[in-house]
């Protein structure tokens, strides 16, 4: 596999995978904000 | 101080930390109480910043030990195993992954009491869970740790794990993938501006720049803040465990750790303190939230200073 190939699926497989963690914990935090009234 | 001395000094903290973390966690489960579930916490956050510098400083150990450190094949001293050693070096890392992701869920548990006045049950689960198991891998590598030094507490047959030399496997492949290190190198500036995005923003408010903001809108973004210090914690570990020797008797390295630490303890202000937390729009911050931003600025830019000084301080490069 080219150098530049492989840096750029590692890079972004791990960038998709901790951004998919923080939109879990993102969405989390907007229910809990619903559910007690807050407007953040 | 010399780093070995510090290995001797921390050994001890992430076991010993984890059985006073682990009791008041238990306690306050039982005793559904927020304030000691904070506590509890607190405690395995902290544990999880010490763990750091103790596993970094176990190379250092082992380059006294044994000349030239993890590239040495055998040590100058017939009494110490190099094999023992590499046991050691492969059971302390897993500990260390257990104890950093039980730090990594503790933290999200404060974040949440702070925003949701409780931590989700699936969160309080997993962390009983993870903290259960970092505390036996602990135990297990500072054992065997021990078993270095203390021929009173070896078996007759040399101690194997499962795992075997696991970190000098790990650094290995590391270094053999072609694309490893430009990889590693470029998640760590994509974790970097994560992490320095959101701490910026969150201090600079505390400073008076976008007053219009309410504080919990932006506490919302410190979960990014902190994966991005997980993603360069991952790839900044095995930087470390693909090349101990370049590092582990760094100053530049031995600085950037220790304002790391300080650092990962500064930014706990802001989850657990009331101050910012009821900042309006509009509201002037206190005096105490202005002097924790601006020493988080200070270290941060510490850490990137020498983050970015470690191939020109020292001789280690």
């Amino acid at each position: 596999m080219p150098l530049g190939l492989g840096v750029l699926l590692v890079v972004l497989g791990f960038t998709a995978a901790v951004a998919a963690v923080g939109w879990l914990i993102d969405k989390s935090a907007e229910r809990a904000d619903d559910e007690d009234g807050n407007d953040t | 101080m010399d780093p070995a001395h510090v290995h001797l000094l921390l050994n001890h903290v992430p076991t010993v930390g984890f059985v006073i973390g682990l009791m008041l966690f238990v306690s306050s489960l039982i005793a559904k109480t927020v304030e000691l579930k904070r506590a509890s916490l607190v405690v395995f956050v902290g544990i999880a910043l010490v763990t750091i510098p103790t596993y970094v400083s176990g190379n250092a150990a082992e380059e006294v030990l044994c000349a030239g450190g993890a590239k040495a094949p055998v040590c100058s001293d017939p009494s110490v195993s190099k094999s023992l050693i590499q046991t050691h070096e492969g059971a302390a890392l897993l500990a260390f992954a257990a104890i950093i992701l039980t730090g990594a869920f503790a933290w999200l548990g404060l974040w949440q009491i702070r925003r949701m006045s409780r931590a989700e049950n699936w969160n309080l689960a997993v962390i009983l869970l993870l903290s259960l198991v970092a505390f036996g891998l602990a135990a297990r590598a500072a054992n065997i740790g021990g078993e270095i030094r203390h021929p009173e507490i070896r078996s007759a047959q040399e101690t194997v794990t499962p795992e075997g030399h696991l970190a000098r496997r790990v650094g290995s492949f590391v270094l053999a993938l072609p694309y490893g290190w430009p990889s590693l190198e470029t998640l760590h500036f994509i974790g970097l501006s994560l992490l320095i995005g959101v701490i910026l923003l969150i201090d600079l408010r505390m400073l008076g720049v976008m007053k219009d903001v309410a504080f919990p809108a932006l506490h919302r973004l410190l979960p990014w803040a902190i994966l991005g210090f997980g993603t360069n914690l991952v790839t900044g570990m095995l930087f470390f465990v693909a090349s101990p020797e370049q590092y582990d008797r760094n100053v530049a390295f031995v600085w950037k750790v220790i304002l790391v630490m300080l650092a990962g303890a500064n930014a706990l202000y802001f989850t657990l303190f009331d101050e910012a937390w009821v900042l309006k729009p509009g509201d002037d911050a206190p005096f105490t939230a202005k002097a924790v931003a601006v020493s988080a600025i200070a270290l941060w830019l510490g850490v990137l200073y020498f983050g970015s000084m470690l191939p020109f301080l020292g001789d280690a490069f």
